[in-house]
């Protein structure tokens, strides 16, 4: 019988912390059999644990801290910071582990010629791995914030009163706010066309034509050229990735998300004579099939290949499209920009 | 919640704040633990046991009360009294008691 008082008291000290137990027992003990006549029956016993209630609770009452993993003053953050990184960090791991899945099969089944069970292999491959990949980020995301936001917790890391500087500025007054969809719309997109264009690059997707009675894919983009526009096309899509997660964080558009994009745009706008440096940009299997059509007076061949180092005409309109299309994105975070500031003056 | 339960949670909260103070009092001179929440409970303190010790501890803890074990009878007791820190912290929480007894009585009465 005494046992049910002993289990009790155990119950709430073993949620305290070790050096607190002996102490709690000790008193608590002492005060229980206070509680209770010379020879206590079971029903006395009973009566008076159940005063005493939930041992949990009690351990609450007795513990020093707060009890809190996270609390209310760091909570709403702390969900805040999940609901934008998450999604951020789930989407990039997933299209990472695509690719590295894609170039892993065709390491494994190159030479392979049958490109039909190539196409399987890599499509099912591709879609296990990239929402494994997608599954694994978003638990570590979930795992480090969580860490943080403890971490901060425990260290109360604003002991800094609050005072009026620390105001957030208005979100845009008279901008629209942005549909998350479109954001995230605007976040795949270009990670899709760059696992196209890895698709492209390791032959698992390229542009048919026929040639000579069968049908193969023929390489239109030069080897060294592809490499180079790879490695643009990251960097075009790591700015991307910031920006539209920067979008989705503030629900609209922001001057950081202006100057995001504009140094996306002088960024690759440096990038393009890189890009376009040497006269590339046609691998020769293409040129080599464009040969073998008649093309009658209209000589194409002509506007692709260049006289004496100056860059071909083709080549120059696309440098010319690429520049041309940067000049707009800037021109339009620019002109954002200025509207919102505007606005901001007159609110 | 129904109303009942919300009336009993600002009833609660209305009693919290005052237990302090309450137990305060009563250990101006020393009490066990039991005795000292029967004592509180016969002058009309609602208050249970699951709260009033880990009060106690607590108050220990800050130094507002000094306790030792009575070894004299068959199983030991442990009791409490008020510290000089306790005595200081009891005046001040008295002086604020009344004035706000006077602040509400005066907002209650005022006609509106």
């Amino acid at each position: 019988m005494d046992q049910l008082i002993e289990r009790y008291v155990y119950d709430v000290i073993r949620r305290l912390p070790e050096k607190e137990r002996e102490e709690v027992k000790a008193e608590l003990t002492a005060n229980i059999y206070d509680m209770l006549s010379e020879e206590p029956g079971q029903e006395e016993i009973e009566k008076v644990l159940a005063e005493l209630g939930d041992p949990a609770k009690l351990a609450v009452q007795y513990s020093q801290n707060t009890g809190y993993l996270i609390s209310p003053a760091f909570y709403f953050d702390y969900i805040r910071t999940l609901k934008w990184i998450v999604p951020m960090i789930a989407l990039i791991v997933g299209v990472v582990m695509m690719c590295v899945k894609v170039a892993e099969i065709i390491g494994m089944l190159g030479g392979n010629e049958n490109t039909a069970l190539l196409a399987k292999t890599v499509t099912s491959g591709m879609i296990s791995a990239g929402i494994g990949g997608a599954v694994e980020g978003a638990v570590q995301a979930v795992i480090w914030v969580t860490i943080g936001f403890v971490i901060a917790e425990k260290t109360q890391v604003s002991k800094e009163a609050w005072n009026l500087k620390k105001l957030p500025e208005m979100p845009d007054v008279g901008s629209k706010p942005m549909s998350i969809a479109d954001s995230i719309v605007e976040l795949i997109l270009p990670l899709v066309f760059f696992g196209i264009l890895i698709l492209w690059k390791m032959d698992v997707i390229g542009i048919f034509f026929s040639i000579s009675g069968g049908t193969s894919a023929v390489h239109v983009l030069s080897d060294s050229f592809m490499n180079r526009f790879i490695v643009f096309v990251f960097v075009g899509v790591l700015f991307n990735t910031v920006k539209c997660s920067l979008q989705i964080y503030y629900g609209r558009f922001d001057k950081t998300v202006g100057m995001v994009q504009i140094l996306d745009g002088i960024v690759g706008l440096a990038m393009l004579p890189y890009l376009f440096r040497a006269n590339d940009l046609f691998h020769e299997e293409f040129i080599g099939f464009l040969r073998t059509k008649e093309w009658g007076e209209f000589d194409i061949l002509r506007y692709l290949n260049s006289q004496n180092g100056e860059m071909g005409t083709v080549t120059a309109i696309v440098f010319g499209f690429f520049a041309l299309a940067i000049f707009i994105e800037i021109g339009v975070a620019l002109y954002k920009m200025i509207r919102l500031s505007i606005e901001r003056k007159e609110a | 919640m129904s109303k009942e339960e919300q009336y009993q949670s600002y009833i609660t909260e209305l009693r919290r704040g005052s237990l302090t103070l309450a137990a305060l009092s009563c250990l101006r001179s020393p009490h066990y633990g039991y005795a000292l929440l029967q004592v509180m409970q016969e002058k009309g303190i609602e208050i249970e046991a699951n709260t009033l010790y880990p009060l106690l501890r607590r108050l220990e803890a800050q130094g507002l009360l000094n306790s030792d074990w009575d070894t004299s009878e068959s199983r030991p007791r442990k009791y409490y009294i008020i510290s000089d820190m306790g005595k200081e912290a009891y005046q001040e929480l008295r002086k604020e008691w009344n004035h706000i007894h006077e602040s509400i009585e005066e907002i209650c009465r005022e006609e509106l």
